[in-house]
């Protein structure tokens, strides 16, 4: 008899659990992450292209000083102007558009106050989910307990997110919201991300893929739920998601060809 | 459907049992195979090859609970398809969970001659049936489902470092008992 043998038999050990034990963990699975898979698109070849596009402009500039300081001059000047922008609180919400009108033709949009609630609703996600994905340091700090620890972690996330608010949460950012439809009491949406890597999520047989950092979502009374949650949960029914797909189809263009 | 109208369906070899129980256990049967396979393909392989033992060994087995014993099924099926496959260090997080395990035994130490893996296993069932539920359940999923952090994140809803820390704190807790109890010496 080995050493390795002896080793082996503390992990069949583990096979040993009790079944009643299997039984109440697995009944209690809600199993959201089943079949959801990321995929990286190949961006080599997007590289490449933006090397050579740069490197063809610095030589241009290079080439005609003059014409470099003139461009350099309207860079920063509309730098400037999209700082502004981007930095500008939301005072008058009549002057903001509605959001990207994708379904315009059959006069189907949210009114900008709409808008607003779901994205502070968003903004309180997003926080919530800064903290899940962060790292907790307080939790080996043995003198506070783990609410505490925990307690402390959430406001460390949601101090570090809120520096960023001014970036995000302002009239450009709202305008990135692509609308699906209104689905039972369910607001159907996604931000738009940058088209480097997909994530794709099967739903009741419907695949959607889209952009990674994009987050497909269902907004209902204060609160967003990841599209296939709320399905989960039930807030949507089998009939919505398949009408979703349907705009999905019809009008995204993340769809893995 | 309950299980014990899906395992009367079974015992009257009515091809029925196979929808039914795809329906209410095929979602846990692909969660289980995905711990344990690289590819979609032999998960899916996975839950058709548990369906088939089921209609073969029902009857004569009578399983109660039948989540548990679907759950046993879809897992032995799993592990043999990832060695035959070669893919035990490629798929799931079977390497990752056994060595965490293996870090339970200090260096030089190991299990007691006398003891199999059953006595160990009545060991560390003592041990699960004095945790609160939550520690049972990121346990249990840990190391019987042989979930990863991630999945074990969104089940239960804690972040991930809590998830760590209280593993670790629990494999502590465990190689104590074992020790206690002369089983690893």
């Amino acid at each position: 008899m080995n050493g390795n043998f002896k080793d082996i038999r503390l992990i069949e050990a583990f096979d040993y659990i009790d079944p009643k034990y299997i039984a109440e963990v697995g009944e209690s699975l809600k199993l959201r992450s089943v079949y959801a898979k990321e995929y990286v698109k190949p961006t080599f070849g997007k590289q490449i292209k933006q090397i050579a596009l740069l490197v063809g402009c610095l030589l241009l500039l290079s080439c005609a000083f003059p014409v470099f300081n003139y461009v350099l001059e309207v860079v920063n000047s509309m730098a400037a102007g999209w700082g502004s922008e981007a930095t500008e609180e939301i005072t008058d919400k009549n002057d903001i558009l509605y959001t990207y009108p994708i379904f315009v033709d059959d006069l189907e949009y949210l009114s900008v106050e709409e808008m607003i609630k779901i994205n502070d609703a968003y903004k309180e996600y997003l926080y919530d989910r800064v903290y899940r994905l962060s790292y907790n340091a307080y939790i080996y700090d043995g003198s506070i307990s783990e609410e505490e620890a925990d307690k402390k972690a959430r406001e460390d996330a949601e101090n570090e997110s809120s520096r960023y608010d001014h970036r995000f949460f302002n009239e450009r950012w709202i305008k990135r919201y692509k609308y699906y439809g209104v689905f039972g009491e369910c607001v159907v949406l996604v931000q738009e991300g940058n088209l480097t890597q997909y994530a794709e999520i099967v739903i009741d047989e419907f695949t959607f893929a889209y952009a990674n950092n994009a987050t497909m979502f269902a907004y209902r009374n204060g609160k967003i739920y990841e599209l296939s949650n709320a399905y989960e949960m039930g807030l949507l029914t089998s009939e919505d998601i398949a009408r979703v797909y349907d705009r999905y189809k019809a009008y995204d263009i993340f769809e893995r060809k | 459907m309950n299980d014990r109208k899906i395992i009367e369906l079974f015992l009257a070899r009515d091809e029925e049992a196979i929808k039914e129980t795809e329906k209410k256990y095929g979602k846990l049967c692909r969660y289980i195979a995905q711990n344990f396979l690289a590819s979609r393909e032999d998960a899916e392989e996975c839950v058709n090859d548990t369906l088939l033992a089921l209609w073969n060994s029902i009857p004569p087995d009578e399983p109660d609970p039948l989540s548990a014993y679907i759950s046993a099924r879809a897992k032995n099926i799993a592990i043999s398809k990832s060695r035959a496959n070669n893919a035990w260090k490629r798929g799931g997080n079977v390497q990752t969970v056994s060595d965490e395990i293996l870090s339970m035994l200090p260096d030089g130490h190991t299990l007691a001659e006398y003891y199999e893996s059953r006595l160990a296993g009545k060991v560390i069932n003592d041990f699960i049936e004095k945790l609160s539920k939550s520690e049972r359940k990121v346990f249990v999923l840990r190391y019987w489902y042989r979930a990863s952090d991630r999945s074990i994140m969104e089940e239960t809803g804690f972040s991930q470092s809590k998830i760590k820390s209280m593993l670790a704190r629990l494999r502590a807790r465990l190689a104590k008992e074992l020790e206690k109890e002369g089983i690893i010496v």
